[in-house]
């Protein structure tokens, strides 16, 4: 009895400590998670750089590099200056966040947030990339994804996930599922990339004249555009499972989905393409895993693998069928981005309100859905419309058609990617 | 507006403020790299040239000067520096730019890398690839001498005797050549022939290099 006593004493003297003990550590196994899906994230770049530079002509491969490398730049130093404050500082208005500007001397886990929402907001900037590659002046492009990282985005962004330092955005409040960011990142993205492809115009000869005939205009290098794809893949483990903030138990079920929304994404693209008699592309099945990968984004922590199938097939179908439309409207998407993100985005948030674990096909819910998807077009694209308008009429976004002839590795940075096999010299370097 | 009166206008708006082989040197960098683009790209222009003091500390004032007078047209403008530009080259032994020097071989040049590009186009597609870029030449201000001997040309006759064309004009007028061509045959076939065509130039007329009809100003 005086043992049993004794011990229980000591348990109780020894409770707090071990508590605390285990705050720290969980604290430090959540740091770990999120700085190492923040690094995934970061990959993802790549990823893009190496998709969107294989879909282009070689003469342009160094451009889009240099766009995407400068995206991560330059969107890491405006989240960090501005965006970061604006999307999840004090949100008492529900609109925009007014505080953690320029963030320092806060706690280490701010830090670690911080990190992880850079690499999303370097992500939502670099869409507009592929989209716009071969024809955009480069230091228009960086003026205008400055704004979208420092602004556009992280507006939006508040209004979903907003309020981590008090108050909080007003889709939240209406219940907005957007998990990882389905139309927070991607279709945010993809709407800034229609509004500037819609100011820039298409690539010259993209379309017949007369007829409006599409000319395709072979990527220089499709290794590169799978070798993009895979690494977009392995980086979406961290943009979705890092999205739990958390180094939880629920991650394997985020993966898990994130992997067969991926794959049934691509046998999306392979069906649609097989039923309607279009020719089965590599760039278009890559597509339909990217968009199943979108799609699976808003709602991989809330559905059961079964949706999640449906949801990453839909989406690769959705990619090569947008793809086919922007075609028909003569919208010169080079990569494809605005279906695969933009269309595919949509299609995922509202999957994200259909296919709730216990609460499916809830009517109010896929409304509050459509309140989102609407609220992200209405915000995103006037005013990326309005920014690539305004960089037309100043600097000039677009480059002239020599330019364009030769090439912008050359025009924009007097550099050529493959000075020893570029056999097409259409472009003279001294 | 053409290239001459566009020269003429940065000239009169320059000497006020800079002169020697200075001013010489100023005009070359407008020549090489702004000559062929619009108006509304000057302002890159003077700020290329910000390192120069007489420049930096009156950008403002020389761009507004500069807009009205192409606003203007060709009252109270200089006269057409380009001799002098040459001279100045030639006196420094600036021979890396071959196009003021040999004028005259560069129009065999631009004639067979012409024809060739032609030859490329089916036949249904010809007329529409000429007078589209007769079109754009003639809205861009290219020298109706010019347009004229190109048209011949696109028509598979001999060219006309335009010795000395402006280097910038054959320039521009083969880019319209290629965007009239990539409209109807579309880029992908289009760089291939122009390729072909410049390569086959190159061979030929060993005086001058064809591909330089293809440079542009980088950035």
């Amino acid at each position: 009895m005086r043992r049993l006593a004794v011990v229980f004493i000591g348990c109780l003297i020894g409770l707090p400590a071990q508590a605390e003990e285990s705050v720290v550590s969980t604290l430090a196994a959540d740091t770990i998670w999120v700085v190492t899906a923040a690094a995934l994230v970061f990959f993802m770049q790549a990823g893009f750089a190496l998709l969107e530079a294989g879909m282009s002509r070689a003469k342009n491969s160094v451009n889009v590099m240099m766009k995407n490398y400068m995206d991560v730049c330059l969107g890491t130093l405006m989240f960090w200056l501005v965006g970061y404050g604006l999307m999840f500082g004090n949100n008492v208005t529900g609109y925009f966040g007014t505080s953690h500007f320029m963030m320092s001397g806060a706690e280490p886990w701010d830090y670690t947030v911080l990190l992880f929402q850079t690499m999303f907001a370097a992500t939502a900037v670099t869409i507009c990339s592929g989209s716009m590659a071969e024809r955009t002046r480069y230091d228009a492009y960086l003026v205008a994804s400055a704004v979208i990282a420092a602004f556009i985005y992280p507006v939006f962004g508040s209004w979903v996930w907003g309020g981590l330092y008090g108050g909080s955005g007003w889709l939240a409040n209406m219940g907005f599922i957007d998990f990882a960011g389905s139309t927070v990142v991607h279709s945010v993205g993809a709407w800034c990339a229609l509004a500037g492809i819609m100011v820039l115009g298409p690539r010259t000869g993209r379309f017949s004249r007369e007829t409006g005939e599409a000319r395709n205009i072979p990527g220089h290098n499709l290794s590169l555009v799978a070798l993009g794809g895979f690494i977009l893949w392995l980086g979406w483990f961290g943009f979705n499972g890092g999205s739990t903030l958390a180094a939880t138990a629920d991650i394997g079920l985020i993966a898990l989905n994130t992997q067969l929304a991926a794959g049934a994404g691509a046998l999306g693209a392979l069906l649609f393409s097989r039923v309607f008699r279009v020719p089965i592309l590599l760039t278009a099945t890559v597509n339909g895993s990217i968009a199943g990968l979108v799609g699976i984004t808003a709602g991989c922590a809330s559905m059961e693998p079964q949706w999640a199938i449906l949801t990453g097939l839909i989406a690769g179908m959705i990619a090569v069928a947008g793809s086919l439309m922007m075609e028909r409207m003569k919208l010169d998407d080079v990569v494809g981005a605005v279906p695969v993100h933009g269309f595919a985005g949509v299609w995922g948030t509202l999957a994200a309100g259909m296919f709730v674990t216990g609460d499916l096909f809830n009517t109010h819910q896929v409304m509050v859905q459509l309140i989102g998807i609407v609220a992200a077009f209405v915000w995103a694209f006037p005013l990326s419309l309005l920014t690539f308008g305004l960089i037309r009429m100043t600097i000039g976004l677009r480059v002239t058609t020599a330019e364009e002839q030769q090439g912008l590795d050359v025009s924009e940075h007097y550099e050529v990617a493959y000075p020893e096999f570029h056999k097409d010299m259409t472009y003279f370097r001294q | 507006m053409n290239i001459n009166t566009k020269r003429r206008a940065v000239y009169t708006v320059l000497s006020e403020v800079l002169d020697g082989d200075e001013l010489w040197d100023v005009m070359w960098r407008w020549e090489e790299g702004y000559a062929q683009k619009s108006q509304y790209e000057l302002n890159g222009f003077f700020n290329d040239c910000r390192d120069l003091h007489a420049i930096a500390s009156n950008r403002s004032q020389l761009y507004r000067d500069l807009i009205g007078l192409l606003m203007r047209g060709t009252s109270g403008l200089k006269a057409d520096p380009i001799s002098q530009m040459e001279a100045y080259r030639q006196r420094n032994g600036i021979l890396d730019n071959p196009v003021t020097l040999n004028t005259h071989e560069w129009m065999p040049c631009f004639s067979a890398v012409v024809q060739e590009l032609m030859l490329q186009v089916p036949a249904a597609q010809v007329q529409q690839v000429r007078m589209q870029a007769e079109e754009q030449a003639q809205q861009r201000g290219v020298t109706p001498d010019l347009v004229y001997a190109f048209s011949m040309l696109a028509l598979g006759k001999s060219s006309t005797n335009l010795l000395s064309p402006d280097f910038g004009e054959l320039k521009t007028l083969l880019n319209l050549v290629y965007v009239a061509m990539c409209e109807q045959l579309g880029p992908v076939a289009t760089d291939r022939i122009l390729s072909q065509a410049i390569e086959r130039a190159r061979k030929k007329f060993k005086g001058v290099d064809a591909r330089l009809l293809l440079q542009h100003r980088t950035r």
